[in-house]
């Protein structure tokens, strides 16, 4: 009798995001470890913070541990997708392909990577090159430099910024956010004097915000940002229709009920329809 | 040939009605990351595809076969990735399918001959498990000739399927945004395969997990691809919001069409809990011969030292929330008579939630219900079964017309124009699946290659040679190591071992590759070496990571 699927679940979430209860069908398999967190780091947090989400010791380390801990599967949809690859019971190693590697622990860049996980989290990693490092402690001295805190700013376009101080070993970390939609982050060091040394600038990212947020944002006049200004300009381009704007927006509620419950709403309200045909023909 | 007797009489296809009740346009991904381990003559996750070939695969091309030997209007959007493609193309691997088929027929011989004294139910529900594989193995080698493709390929020139493409290795779209050339690549690469296999352009693809970010329609549009699937908020939460929710398409700004998962009929079948799979007498999962007989008997499967896993000969039904021990034999009639329950309380809900919905639209509602290929016949191993019916059932019906998009966009040209936000059909909608605390050390790495592949490109725009071979397996690696199974593996932590050596094997064999092209230090013994381990690609071109192409 298997023993340890990963198939129990204590709750599951239908990727609708609908809560369900959570007796699962057909395994009788022992609970999942619970998953490995790492305790808090100690950080200093200035003007508005955002919640930090402690990064696990996993991330420090550049190859992961042989046998992660294995947690449950949580929905309905990746306990199917995840029985396609139950090949076996628990990991096997007699048939790894080739000695296992290991990566390099820093590339000798300087780079800050920012990534969307969910509207309220982004996860920042990054990496400081050894020159870099150099460079600052000439220039504020080995002691000024010891002294210096290993900064994160994470700015909301049309926001305020955030600055979070991290461990100077620390690698990546989880940022709770509100509102959007776009953030952009920077990592560097701050000096006792408070000065802020730029490492490296990541890539603006965009967080999902829902209708109603998204609605509120272009009425005040925040929505033209990045994101936006690239759908126009792709639309442009491809000689599609643009974008309504905030005129026809009717209430995001009938739309979910309608696509939940069946029902239609006939309000059309003023939009713009698109020749799916004739782009289609093209 | 358990249908006979059982199946609805058509003489002929029919006629759709213009005005129909509505339109069910059913769409199954199928998919499995590149598992080809020619060095090895027995390895295990190879399983995963001989598994999905004898129990979703076959038993989906056998399915197709009877509606099409009936006449019955069916329609069909069906993904093939391109790893799928690959290693259904792949002689060796579909030799080493027929190997399997063969080994379980072996043993499912053996128990014939042992349960015929002991378990009458058992032994009924063993001769029934090798009657399907003698006829599933009649089907692979005699009339499909191991080639699926080509047996896809049937259906779609019939007009009954429509197979779009995906992305190249699946790779995870919204976490690869701030590099355009990674999101390229993906769309890019797959798309040539996919013309290079089925002789034309697909119209439509399958964003990888479903996970789609504002922009990502200028990489599609690029290539020609038309149309595209959202889950279900990404459509409701588009702005301003589509009149129809996700019962009509709806055209991004980006210009690319949207079809919204229906979240009602996919719960229905997804759903092991309030969903027909979890019925007591469909056939269990998880019980297994793997798990049970003596090893022995299972020498073709595994060697003695190895852990017991499943090998696929499943004799039990779900019997209720007992323990595995307490698990009845399976009784196949019984079994089908739920089929038949249950595709025609499919079809009467879709009836239902369409007749609701259509007073209300200018247009009779479109039902779009994605799943997981794998989904039917390997996890639910009646799935094809009631897939079948359900379409015997609407044809003969005739009021819900089941279609696939281009069919849909032909007939109904309009749609809301709108804005979506990023969205997947992952768990909670987002990314958090695929970025977590077990798997997010992956993508600094994958960021870290794909920079250095996009320099390698730019310093060499018309390599040829050896070079350009090295700078094609450089990029090939970067593609296998971005597969996002490997992150949902790690998250669901089966497997692990695996997911990780395939992810740091990649990248280490991509950091080589650039070392040696970056220090003019090439072997061509170390090229062909990576080439032979990864033969997927063939018509690769790494200029697709070239900065210029933006």
């Amino acid at each position: 009798m298997p023993k340890a699927r990963a198939v129990t679940a204590t709750a599951r979430k239908t990727s609708a995001g609908r809560k369900k209860s959570a007796t699962v069908r057909k395994a009788a398999a022992p609970k999942a470890p619970p998953k490995a967190r790492a305790p808090r780091r100690s950080t200093t947090v200035a003007k508005a913070a955002p919640a930090e989400v402690p990064a696990p010791e996993t991330q420090q380390t550049v190859v992961p541990p042989p046998l992660a801990p294995k947690p449950p599967i949580e929905d309905a949809q990746s306990q199917v997708v995840a029985s396609k690859f139950a090949s076996a019971e628990t990991p096997v190693e007699s048939a790894a392909p080739r000695p296992r590697p290991s990566l390099p622990a820093s590339y000798g860049e300087s780079h800050l990577l920012l990534l969307v996980r969910d509207p309220q989290t982004l996860f920042a990693a990054w990496d400081v090159a050894p020159a870099t490092i150099e460079a600052l402690k000439a220039r504020l001295g080995r002691r000024g430099f010891a002294v210096s805190n290993l900064t994160l700013r994470l700015t909301r376009a049309g926001g305020g910024t955030s600055v979070v101080h991290v461990g100077k070993k620390a690698r990546s970390r989880y940022l709770k956010i509100e509102g959007g939609p776009s953030f952009m982050a920077e990592v560097g060091f701050t000096t006792p004097a408070g000065r802020f040394e730029l490492v490296a600038r990541s890539a603006p990212c965009f967080v999902p915000m829902g209708p109603v947020a998204r609605q509120e944002s272009y009425e005040a006049g925040r929505r033209s940002v990045l994101g936006y200004r690239e759908a126009m300009a792709v639309a442009r381009k491809g000689g599609v229709a643009q974008n309504p704007g905030p005129r026809s927006v009717p209430g995001a509620a009938r739309a979910r009920a309608l696509s939940t419950a069946g029902g239609a709403s006939s309000a059309a309200g003023a939009r713009v329809l698109g020749g799916a045909s004739d782009l289609y023909r093209r | 040939m358990f249908w006979e007797g059982q199946a609805i009489s058509i003489v002929g296809e029919s006629t759709p009605p213009r005005n129909p009740v509505g339109f069910w346009c059913p769409v199954l991904h199928a998919h499995l990351p590149f598992v080809r381990h020619a060095e090895h003559e027995h390895f295990l996750e190879e399983d995963w595809l001989y598994e999905a070939v004898i129990e979703t695969y076959l038993p989906l091309l056998r399915m197709m076969d009877h509606l099409s030997r009936d006449r019955v209007r069916f329609r069909l959007t069906l993904t093939l990735s391109p790893p799928l493609l690959a290693m259904m193309q792949d002689p060796l691997l579909m030799k080493r399918t027929e190997r399997r088929i063969d080994a379980l027929l072996r043993l499912a011989s053996k128990e014939v001959r042992r349960t015929a004294t002991q378990d009458k139910h058992l032994l009924d529900a063993t001769i029934f498990a090798e009657q399907d594989l003698a006829s599933l193995k009649e089907l692979f080698v005699s009339t499909y000739r191991r080639d699926l493709v080509t047996a896809f390929s049937k259906h779609r020139a019939a007009g009954s399927i429509e197979i779009i493409t995906c992305g190249a290795t699946h790779g995870f779209l919204p976490l690869m945004r701030h590099t355009p050339e990674a999101v390229r690549a993906q769309i890019q690469v797959a798309t040539t395969d996919f013309r290079r296999i089925f002789g034309y352009l697909p119209e439509g693809i399958w964003l990888p997990e479903c996970g789609y970010f504002e922009g990502v329609e200028t990489y599609l549009a690029e290539t020609g691809l038309r149309y595209s699937f959202m889950e279900s908020h990404g459509v409701t939460d588009s702005f301003p919001p589509p009149r129809f929710g996700v019962l009509a398409p709806i055209m991004s700004t980006g210009g690319i069409v949207f079809f919204g998962r229906d979240m009602e009929s996919s719960r229905q079948v997804w759903s092991s809990e309030v969903g027909y799979p979890g019925d007591p007498e469909y056939r269990e999962f998880y019980k297994d011969a793997g798990w049970e007989l003596p090893l022995k008997d299972l020498v073709d499967f595994m060697k003695p030292d190895e852990p017991r896993r499943p090998v696929g000969l499943k004799r039990h039904r779900v019997t209720g929330k007992v323990g595995q021990h307490l698990k009845e034999p399976y009784v196949r009639g019984r079994a089908l008579s739920r089929v038949l329950e249950h595709a025609a309380h499919f079809a009467d809900e879709r009836r239902r939630q369409a007749a609701r919905a259509r007073p209300a639209m200018d247009r009779p509602p479109l039902i779009v219900s994605p799943y997981d290929a794998e989904l039917f016949g390997h996890w639910w191993f009646e799935g094809p079964q009631f897939l079948e019916q359900v379409f015997r059932n609407l044809d003969a019906r005739n009021d819900i017309i089941a279609t696939t998009p281009p069919a849909y966009l032909a007939q109904f040209d309009e749609c809301d124009v709108a804005s979506p936000e990023m969205s997947t059909w992952g768990e909670k909608g987002y990314a958090s699946v695929w970025l977590n605390e077990t798997n997010d050390w992956i993508y600094p790495h994958y960021d870290a290659a794909v920079r250095r592949m996009i320099r390698l490109a730019d310093r060499h725009p018309a390599a040829t040679g050896l070079l350009g071979r090295a700078l094609n397996q450089a990029a090939r690696e970067l593609l296998l190591a971005q597969s996002s199974d490997w992150a949902f593996i790690m998250k669901t932590g089966t497997m692990v071992e695996y997911a990780t050596s395939r992810v740091i094997g990649h990248l280490k064999d991509f950091s080589d590759l650039a070392a040696a092209i970056e220090g003019q230090a090439l072997d061509e013994r170390m090229v062909r070496r990576f080439e032979k381990a990864w033969p997927i690609f063939p018509a690769l071109d790494y200029r697709v990571y070239s900065s210029s192409l933006h």
